[in-house]
């Protein structure tokens, strides 16, 4: 009976006008950003420029990050980005006294000596406009404040700490956005060793397996909710409620069966859209005569994209059942924005407690390994959440079942009104 | 004129008020996640399009909401009013409640020392309000269905996010961030378009 529910789910949602505006969604948003290929190319000796990359130097990273910390002190002013939208924020006197305190600490300086080092930089330092409008710096006197060269790296990130503390969420001061402050130039040795890792490691396909997930993952983080609504809608339309409360099929696999029909309409389309990914991924294999990964796709819509169509669906089969409103969308597009902007500062490469993990690059191996565990994590965590919820639902709709919840039915609503509209 | 202030007052109270409530919850919160004090002129046009837009669809979608249940549309259809009339009245209350968000917003943000032009900015934020709302009510009058109704213009809105100006021009909701000087008016006259189109294929449609 089970199989024959999930069966009857999926034969309604093919004959839905939503779910073919989904594949059509999905397709075209696949072709917009993946669609001009991002073809690796083998990097030439002899460039300017080979991209940058974060050093794994400590001593470069600690002195990045106190440049930057001064900087913005001199300017009375921090930038955080607590949800990708800049938020200014100003110390008052306590607080400044406590940031003094701490760049004393990671300079091993008195406030009046690295002060005086600050004021002779800034009093020779100057930039503006040329006659041909270009911004041009000058800088006559070197920076010259360091890291005391006694300070550990853990006694560093402790002295951080307390500075975001001092400023508030979203500034680059935290642990994880710490090596954003050491950001070098990549030598010509080290793209060569990423392009090599792209064709051994990665085999071609998964990095762009890697790079479409995570385009993907934006879509699939709220495009469930509407899946959900439509179905709310369509069973109010049909006034089908009371028939399947007196059917003889459990909660337990009424529940089960729509969502796992709305998994699998959600899901399949992803894997279809990404054989076209696939099948570029791998005519750029052949041509760099490298033996691809065919399951590289499945892999990551398995591992990566699937966790989040999980829970984009628990959390708005949930909503809807509880408020039997469109209140889920509103939730969902909250949910989205939150994850989207959240953590924007961190160049588009971050996982964290995230719905919709992030890494908006194609290759970069070494990066992706060191991200990788926290991503493993992170995903398990949301579909462990998302079997919680499918439970709460099924405890939800039992007691639906037995009359046992009636708040008229709906939030905010009672039945004559929209008569009476 | 006394029928069409009942039309509009119910409209308010039973389809409209939980949407301006939202719209309203929406705006009080952006203290929360963002600045709102000391921004430039770029600052501020990323919270009116990126962030305070999305008003548009809150507001604007619910139009043709009492309208999905078809005894009730059938009982719309056969009163004196046309249907133009009250759709007219409900894109208008819309209009207003955007319009007043909008501008106490932009007044808060005044009062933050923040240094833009309120013109220009006010305008930023109705021509992509307007073309969300626009997109997303011309969706619902053509297949009634209120999920695809909020689904199109929130889909165009993250095509947006992941795109930039050299791809979609005039049509892109995030301008004016990048380009001081660009253009509205392409989004704010589809906005009308829309609504317009909208209304008379509503006025038009018999349902099942």
């Amino acid at each position: 009976m089970f199989i024959s529910l999930v069966k009857q789910e999926c034969k309604m949602w093919i004959k839905s006008v939503v779910f073919y505006a989904y594949i059509i969604i999905l397709f075209l948003f696949y072709v917009s950003q993946m669609g001009d290929g991002m073809a690796i190319k083998e990097p030439q000796p002899g460039k300017d420029n080979y991209g940058t990359v974060y050093s794994k130097d400590e001593n470069a990273i600690m002195n990045g990050t106190l440049r930057d910390l001064v900087d913005e002190y001199e300017c009375e002013s921090f930038a955080t980005y607590p949800f990708g939208f800049y938020k200014q924020v100003i110390l008052s006197q306590d607080e400044n006294e406590k940031m003094e305190n701490c760049i004393s600490k990671l300079t091993n300086k008195t406030k009046e000596e690295w002060q005086s080092i600050i004021n002779n930089y800034y009093s020779n330092f100057t930039a503006g406009y040329d006659e041909n409008g270009v911004y041009v710096q000058e800088e006559k006197v070197p920076w010259s404040l360091f890291v005391a060269s006694d300070l550990s790296y853990d006694s560093f990130k402790k002295i951080m700490n307390e500075i975001t503390d001092l400023i508030g969420s979203g500034s680059s001061y935290s642990e994880k956005k710490l090596k954003s402050h050491g950001r070098v130039a990549q030598t010509y040795e080290q793209a060569v060793a990423e392009y090599n890792d792209i064709l051994q490691k990665d085999k071609v396909t998964g990095a762009y397996a890697r790079l479409f997930s995570d385009y993907m993952g934006i879509l699939l983080g709220i495009l469930p909710a509407f899946f959900v609504t439509t179905r709310l809608i369509k069973e109010k339309r049909s006034h089908a409620a009371g028939v399947v409360y007196s059917k003889k099929a459990s909660s337990f696999a009424i529940v089960l069966s729509r969502y796992l029909a709305m998994i699998i309409v959600l899901i399949i389309p992803v894997f279809l859209v990404s054989c076209f990914s696939l099948a570029q991924a791998v005519y750029i294999a052949h041509a760099l005569h490298v033996s691809p990964d065919y399951l590289a796709y499945v892999k990551y819509c398995v591992g990566w994209l699937l966790p989040t169509v999980l829970f984009a669906s628990a959390v708005s089969y949930l909503i809807t059942e509880l408020t039997e409103s469109v209140l889920s969308i509103m939730l969902n597009v909250i949910i989205w924005i939150v994850s989207i902007f959240a953590d924007a500062g961190n160049n588009l490469i971050y996982a964290g407690n995230n719905l919709i993990p992030r890494f908006n690059e194609v290759g970069k191996y070494q990066l992706f390994q060191d991200l990788f565990f926290e991503l493993v994590r992170n995903r398990i965590i949301y579909t462990i959440i998302s079997v919680i919820l499918v439970g709460i639902l099924v405890i939800l709709y039992q007691m639906k079942r037995k009359g046992g919840y009636q708040i008229h039915g709906k939030v905010f609503k009672d039945f004559d009104s929209k008569y009476q509209a | 004129m006394e029928r069409y202030l009942k039309i509009s007052t119910v409209n308010i109270r039973h389809n409209l008020l939980a949407h301006m409530l939202a719209g309203t919850l929406l705006a009080l919160a952006a203290p929360a996640f963002m600045g709102i004090e000391n921004l430039n002129q770029q600052q501020v046009a990323k919270i009116m399009e990126v962030y305070l837009s999305l008003i548009g669809i809150i507001l604007f979608v619910p139009t043709y909401i009492p309208d999905m249940d078809g005894n009730i549309y059938d009982l719309i259809r056969s009163k004196k009013e046309s249907m133009i009339i009250l759709h007219v009245i409900r894109v208008a209350e819309a209009f207003m409640f955007t319009v007043i968000i909008g501008l106490a917003f932009l007044y808060l943000l005044k009062k933050g020392n923040c240094e833009f032009s309120l013109i220009k900015m006010f305008y930023t934020f109705m021509s992509n309000s307007i073309f969300l709302g626009g997109l997303g009510m011309f969706i619902f009058s053509i297949f009634n269905q209120l999920p695809l109704a909020y689904m199109i213009p929130l889909v165009y809105y993250i095509v947006n996010y992941g795109s930039d100006y050299k791809h979609l021009g005039n049509f892109y909701l995030f301008s004016m961030q990048a380009y001081p000087l660009a253009d509205k008016k392409y989004l704010f006259i589809s906005g009308i378009v829309f609504i317009v189109s909208s209304i008379l294929i509503a006025k038009g449609k018999t349902l099942k």
